[in-house]
């Protein structure tokens, strides 16, 4: 199974929110990774054939996705940005309402909303109205209702917006579980949580593709550009001004600082190996 | 499978549409209204005149109205005469003979004369007796002896005004349609009197519907769509399997399977709450109220219900249209909300205000006149199209009808093709 992005270009008004952008996704953990308005979600809109682009397509298997229509939807999740829900609808019944429009038979779906209820914690509350929940219990239901149909493709626009650390490390899990034999594309701006799971990052600058690799190539680009310094307290302000510090750590008299710059920002500077926030801070050091 | 699937998603939008506490509180109060306007409503083209309720006043008229029941003929007219001489001359409801005397000087002076004064006994009638129940009830049995005529003589006067106003072959096509029928009704149609406030309340209690059902498919259906965009919920939607098909058939389905029940709930509440109360008597009588409702149409009671209420299932049709469509434009519940009360309130609250023929005649085409329908037959009112005289009520079915097929397809394209944008 390919998914291919093929010169996409989304443009409102004067503005280019996706520039002529391509890639190829195949199966396994994409990250997705780009400052707000970067054109992240727009893309993944356009992927999950709810915006028509201004040119390009996307293509399955090199069947266009407008072409498939319900049978592209079939194979499609997704939990978009911003997570809507009915207020006065409980979890169940909201899990059962999207597996009825997925097309599940409702004893499969029976089974099923209750499985992944139970994965995302929320089996036992699932008779409470929707409204009641907190923002994290939400959002883990909007995970939830995403893998309802079993997607073979699986579009997660932002999806630790509003989990704590503990539901974060569950949900980087549950994704990895389930990566298997499938397209999964998740975009962030919170470099964690692509970290340690996608098996390709991708990086998103003006609505274009910056930069892509797998998760341990992706560094490479800037092996030679991450430094270690130490520096007097009194001299901080001046690197900081001139360099884009990453880390900034007080070790006794002196401060540790990390520094990504093309140019060794001081005689005393060791090179260190890059991650990928520094990567990150890299692409959008005028953004952040 | 695809059945069930649809039949799931039915269920759901309808517990989507109405299982919200506003939905419970409009219900309660549109029962209440509706309940407070069988008993206290004042509906002026009622024969009644808009009496509210009560039940010694349908005691009275039905036992007063249903004596004279039966068809107006000339031995009908006859007897309706009868009584009412019977009670004139009888000597005991007669003034003195000073009194008489007295009485024929005060006329006389004021220039009356004295064949005109010979002639008309009622000037000698007792004062009680000219206001008792006993000559009273003849009221209405004698302008029901005059259907005929003012049949005949509303026909005339359509006739000349269509001439004089549109002249040609026009105005001759709608004058001959008008005298036709009025003629038919005049010289072919045999009417029945009898009591009927049961059923002239049962007409009258159509011109609520827009604020009972109207209201209720407003709160209703409003949101079916815009909450799925204030909401954001369309992302979801639109992005699931049956999202831009099954469903939005679903939500149709769902909105009128609300409406129908809603309407079939109001009119049997009235059916079963207006016989209850003012009985079931007038089936078979005439509805012509030749100064509020001259109608060219020659219905009963009864026929007039069935095609008031085709009719007005049409107009519920052509509003459930009309608010899925809104609601499928509107970007939020709010919009969705005033915009389907505007265009289903405004142009009944705002009919009174407005004289203009036209602005009446453009009012009748909108969603809650049809709902109403009863306006439609009031009154000879047609169309010359295409060299052809069409009446208003058939006029109006067809464009509800296309309006509806256009407004649902509408709808439909309309949330298919929408775009998820912020």
């Amino acid at each position: 199974m390919e998914l291919k992005i093929n010169n996409l270009t989304k443009q409102y008004g004067s503005k280019l929110a996706v520039d002529r952008f391509s890639v190829t996704f195949t199966e396994g953990i994409n990250g997705l990774l780009g400052a707000n308005g970067s054109g992240k979600t727009t893309l993944m809109r356009i992927m999950c054939d709810i915006l028509r682009p201004t040119s390009g397509e996307v293509l399955l298997d090199g069947v266009n996705i407008t072409t498939l229509d319900e049978a592209y939807r079939e194979l499609l999740g997704y939990l978009p940005q911003y997570f809507g829900y009915y207020p006065d609808f409980s979890a169940w019944d909201f899990m059962l309402y999207f597996s009825a429009l997925k097309g599940l038979p409702k004893l499969t779906a029976e089974n099923r909303c209750k499985e992944l209820l139970d994965t995302v914690g929320l089996y036992e509350v699932r008779k409470k109205k929707i409204k009641t929940y907190s923002g994290g219990m939400r959002q883990r239901l909007g995970i939830a209702q995403a893998l309802i149909n079993d997607p073979k493709i699986l579009i997660l626009d932002e999806p630790t917006v509003g989990l704590d650390p503990k539901e974060r490390a569950k949900f980087r899990n549950i994704i990895s579980d389930y990566a298997i034999g499938k397209i999964i594309l998740l975009s962030t701006h919170i470099v964690s949580d692509v970290e340690y799971i996608a098996d390709r990052i991708m990086i998103m600058k003006n609505g274009q593709l910056s930069q892509q690799a797998t998760t341990d190539r992706i560094c490479d680009s800037i092996k030679d550009f991450v430094w270690s310094l130490q520096v007097a307290p009194k001299d901080v302000d001046s690197y900081n001004s001139r360099f884009i510090v990453s880390n900034l750590k007080h070790s006794g008299e002196m401060v540790e600082l990390r520094i990504v710059s093309e140019e060794r920002p001081s005689e005393r500077a060791a090179n260190v190996s890059p991650n990928l926030e520094d990567l990150y801070l890299y692409h959008f050091k005028g953004e952040v | 499978m695809e059945v069930t699937i649809l039949k799931d998603l039915i269920g759901f939008e309808i517990r989507k549409s109405s299982r919200r506490p506003v939905v419970l509180g409009i219900l309660a109060i549109i029962l209440f209204y509706n309940g407070l306007m069988i008993f206290y409503g004042t509906f002026n083209n009622e024969p009644t005149y808009g009496m509210p309720y009560s039940k010694e006043k349908v005691d009275q008229l039905r036992q007063e109205q249903s004596e004279f029941g039966g068809f107006i003929d000339d031995k009908w007219i006859q007897n309706v005469e009868n009584e009412k001489n019977a009670i004139l001359h009888n000597p005991a409801n007669q003034i003195s003979v000073e009194e008489r005397e007295e009485k024929t000087q005060e006329l006389l002076a004021r220039g009356l004369s004295r064949e005109m004064i010979d002639s008309n006994s009622i000037f000698f009638v007792k004062e009680e007796v000219l206001y008792s129940r006993e000559l009273q009830r003849l009221e209405e049995p004698e302008v029901a002896s005059n259907f005929y005529r003012y049949a005949g003589e509303r026909g005339q006067e359509k006739a000349n005004d269509y001439r004089q106003i549109y002249g040609g072959e026009k105005g001759e096509a709608l004058a001959s349609r008008a005298e036709e029928m009025y003629s038919y009704l005049s010289n072919e149609y045999r009417a029945y009197y009898d009591y009927s406030w049961g059923w002239s309340r049962l007409h009258a209690m159509q011109t609520v519907l827009p604020y009972t059902v109207g209201v209720l498919l407003i709160v209703v259906l409003s949101p079916i769509f815009s909450q799925e965009y204030a909401r954001k919920t369309k992302a979801l939607i639109l992005s699931a399997k049956y999202g831009k098909n099954k469903v939005i058939k679903a939500k149709m389905i769902s909105a009128f399977i609300l409406s129908i029940l809603s309407w079939m709930m109001i009119q049997f509440i009235n059916i079963v709450m207006i016989f209850t109360l003012f009985g079931t008597e007038g089936a078979k009588s005439f509805l012509q109220n030749w100064a509020q409702n001259p109608s060219p149409y020659p219905f009963t009671y009864m026929t007039s219900y069935f095609v008031i209420t085709a009719m007005s299932f049409l107009g519920l049709i052509f509003l459930t249209s009309t608010i899925l469509f809104i609601s499928s434009r509107s970007k939020s519940s709010v919009i969705s909300l005033v915009t389907a009360g505007v265009v289903t309130l405004f142009p009944i609250t705002l009919s009174g205000v407005f004289g203009g023929e036209i602005v009446k005649k453009i009012f009748m085409f909108m969603p809650s006149s049809v709902l109403i329908s009863v306006d439609h037959f009031k009154t000879f009112d047609a169309f010359y199209i295409f060299d052809k005289v069409i009446m208003l009520p058939s006029v109006t079915a067809i464009f509800a009808v296309v309006l509806s097929i256009l407004m649902v397809i509408g709808a439909y394209f309309s949330f298919r093709r929408c775009q998820v944008e912020n």
